[in-house]
């Protein structure tokens, strides 16, 4: 599967946020995105995902050379995108386990085994050291920052995604936590040979995940597009060299 | 009671005012009782068709039928009983008449059918009402004592015999009085899911006595107009009132409901909790009000209004109110209603599910919360079933098809 970014230009209530992004990632590549607060990075990943607050004005998203520009969000999911949410909304009343099962049945357009799906949750609820309770709870209610990031990467695991655009996988996570979401995130993008677009501020989680292609991007414009030694520099001496303030 | 007690009721009816508030007017929200008489005797084979029906749908057993409120059949020793009309003395009903309801007035007026509960055991009494022509209102005095624990459910059906009725609308009316003494607890839950051309009214007057609890649960799922009024009042120290109301309205639905609870008496507790979805062109009232009276210290009280609309012409009124005479309590009171949340349906999209599926999970999930807090089993589960197909649907009365959901998650309820 390949994901092409043509020069998008986007904008959230009438005020232009992108500014003609071009980008491309293939099934099996690790690429990185950073920038500073409010470069656009957030709206890129919604724009992907089609996120009805954000309007594309200008350019085009492709998914192996067919436009997805006018696709609803869940035909791009089903497509084989995945969206990890920064701050995944609470749904009170559904819950955790049953929203799943209904996505996969969806998805599969057959019955879902509970029970096997319980022990692919518990599975990962172990691995990434979730309270299992969660599977008791409405989606995200109640979950902490780092339930939240965590349980997004278990529902990746399960739903098995061709294409992952993981939005601050990191931020409100301690250390320990930090390295569980990210040995996890490679796991299961090493196992499904999934493609991976990781937008983060810091290269913390970095430490733990190699990336190939880094991209800065910058007033809503990629102002570099490279290789990922970009990371280390990034870290020493800031943004400063590509943004050239 | 005497025939002037009930052709006093009769005049009240007539004289009481609806509600001065004009959005009754303005969103058709008021309406007349018809001046029924009780011409649709129960046909014992309708009855039992239908709870045949229920056995086999739901595999639940009815303790007492009661079938246009002209007949009722206690099936089962459960501590109920039907009272002689002729028996029951006017003059303790008379404060009652003129301090209550409209719809109450039209109640002691209009019934032929009264039924009581006195449990001082735990227990679980189920009761349908079977409403298919020309029905008339029943009284329902529930009665728990020495710390019995008693769970009253209400199923309301109405199916109306269309040639018959076809040019009227046909009355399915209830009213409760409810006394929960010597720190007992009733928990009564009525589920209306009657035909379109039903105009449904309830009412619960009720009291708690010291330590004492009363619950109610109402889901409104049906009906052409309803008009609900919890009025309970918590008594006795340390008393409890708890209410629940779960509204989905659709097609041109109009929904009347207002609860009013008093405390009366040192650390009581009231907690009135509301979630209502207006689809389609239905609109909706519901008034909470709390009063905390002089000397009711340390009391606790507490109002959630909240409401979710989908359509066009659909209206909801959330108007939470409050009045406090007592300075050393808690008193909390909120009220919000907005459409469904779009960040909600991109999230569920964003895992592939499509919008209408996001939209039925999102308001079921909104309507279930409230579900959770009721005890019975089998309620939750109808309900639940109800909720899911008239919202896939956009509508649909009467029972739902598919009943039996064990698998699904409610919260509170166990995780299956």
């Amino acid at each position: 599967m390949k994901l092409e970014i043509k020069e998008l230009y986007a904008s959230i209530g009438g005020k232009e946020i992108l500014s003609g992004v071009s980008l491309s990632v293939n099934t099996g590549e690790f690429h990185v995105i950073m920038g500073p607060n409010g470069s656009g990075k957030t709206t890129l990943a919604k724009a992907i995902m089609g996120s009805p607050g954000v309007d594309i004005t200008r350019g085009d998203i492709l998914v192996d050379g067919n436009s997805i520009k006018d696709m609803s969000p869940d035909k791009r999911a089903l497509l084989g995108l995945f969206l990890q949410f920064q701050n995944p909304v609470e749904i009170g009343g559904v819950g955790y386990v049953s929203f799943l099962r209904s996505v996969l049945e969806k998805r599969t357009e057959s019955t879902v085994s509970t029970k096997e799906l319980m022990e692919k949750i518990k599975e990962y609820t172990s691995k990434l050291q979730i309270d299992n309770g969660i599977v008791g709870r409405s989606l995200n209610e109640g979950f902490s920052g780092g339930e939240k990031k965590k349980s997004e990467v278990l529902q990746m695991a399960v739903l098995k995604p061709k294409i992952a655009i993981l939005d601050e996988p990191d931020s409100g996570l301690d250390v320990d936590a930090v390295k569980v979401v990210a040995n996890n995130i490679n796991e299961i993008s090493e196992r499904l040979g999934m493609g991976l677009l990781v937008i983060t501020h810091y290269n913390r989680i970095l430490s733990y995940m190699k990336p190939q292609f880094a991209h800065i991007l910058y007033k809503g414009r990629i102002v570099y597009s490279g290789a990922a030694d970009a990371v280390e520099e990034i870290e020493k001496s800031g943004y400063e060299r590509f943004t050239g303030n | 009671m005497r025939e002037e007690f009930r052709r006093e009721a009769a005049t009240l009816y007539k004289q009481m005012p609806y509600e001065n508030n004009e959005l009754y007017k303005k969103y058709q929200l008021r309406f007349e009782l018809p001046d029924c008489n009780g011409t649709g005797r129960s046909d014992p084979e309708v009855w039992k068709r239908k709870v045949r029906e229920l056995w086999d749908k739901l595999n639940l057993k009815f303790d007492v039928v009661v079938h246009n409120g002209t007949d009722a059949y206690v099936l089962s020793e459960n501590s109920i009983r039907q009272l002689d009309m002729n028996t029951i003395d006017d003059r303790k009903l008379r404060d009652s008449l003129h301090n209550s309801d409209k719809f109450a007035a039209y109640t002691y007026a209009k019934s032929e059918v009264a039924i009581e509960l006195d449990r001082v055991k735990d227990g679980v009494v189920n009761i349908l009402f079977l409403n298919t022509s020309d029905s008339l209102p029943v009284m329902f005095n529930i009665r728990a004592r020495d710390g019995a624990h008693v769970v009253v459910n209400e199923l309301f059906l109405g199916e109306t015999e269309r040639d018959r009725d076809k040019d009227k609308n046909v009355v399915c009316g209830c009213m409760h009085d409810v006394i929960a003494e010597g720190g007992s607890e009733v928990e009564l839950t009525m589920l209306h899911i009657e035909d379109r051309n039903i105009d449904v009214f309830t009412i619960v007057n009720g009291k708690t006595e010291e330590r004492s609890v009363i619950r109610t649960n109402l889901i409104n799922l049906g009906g052409n107009k309803t008009r609900h009024r919890n009025r309970i009042q918590a008594v006795g120290k340390d008393s409890k009132i708890f209410t629940n109301d779960i509204v989905l309205g659709f097609d041109s639905q109009r929904v009347d409901i207002e609860t009013d609870t008093t405390s009366m008496n040192v650390r009581t507790e009231s907690t009135s909790n509301t979630r209502a979805i207006m689809l389609g062109s239905a609109a909706g009232i519901i008034k909470s009000f709390a009063k905390i009276e002089k000397g009711s210290k340390n009391s606790v009280s507490r109002i959630n209004e909240h409401g979710i609309v989908d359509g066009e012409d659909a209206y909801i009124y959330l108007i939470p109110d409050m009045s406090i005479d007592e300075s050393d309590v808690i008193a909390t009171h909120s009220g919000a209603s907005a459409p469904i949340d779009r960040e909600k349906i991109f999230y569920m999209q964003s895992r592939g599910v499509d919008e209408k599926l996001a939209k039925l999970l999102v308001m079921t999930g909104f309507l279930s919360e409230s579900l959770g807090r009721i005890r019975s089993e089998w309620v939750k589960r109808l309900s639940y079933s109800a909720i899911i197909e008239k919202v896939n649907r956009g509508g649909g009365f009467g029972l739902p098809e598919r009943a039996d959901i064990s698998d699904v998650w409610i919260p509170g309820g166990e995780a299956l």
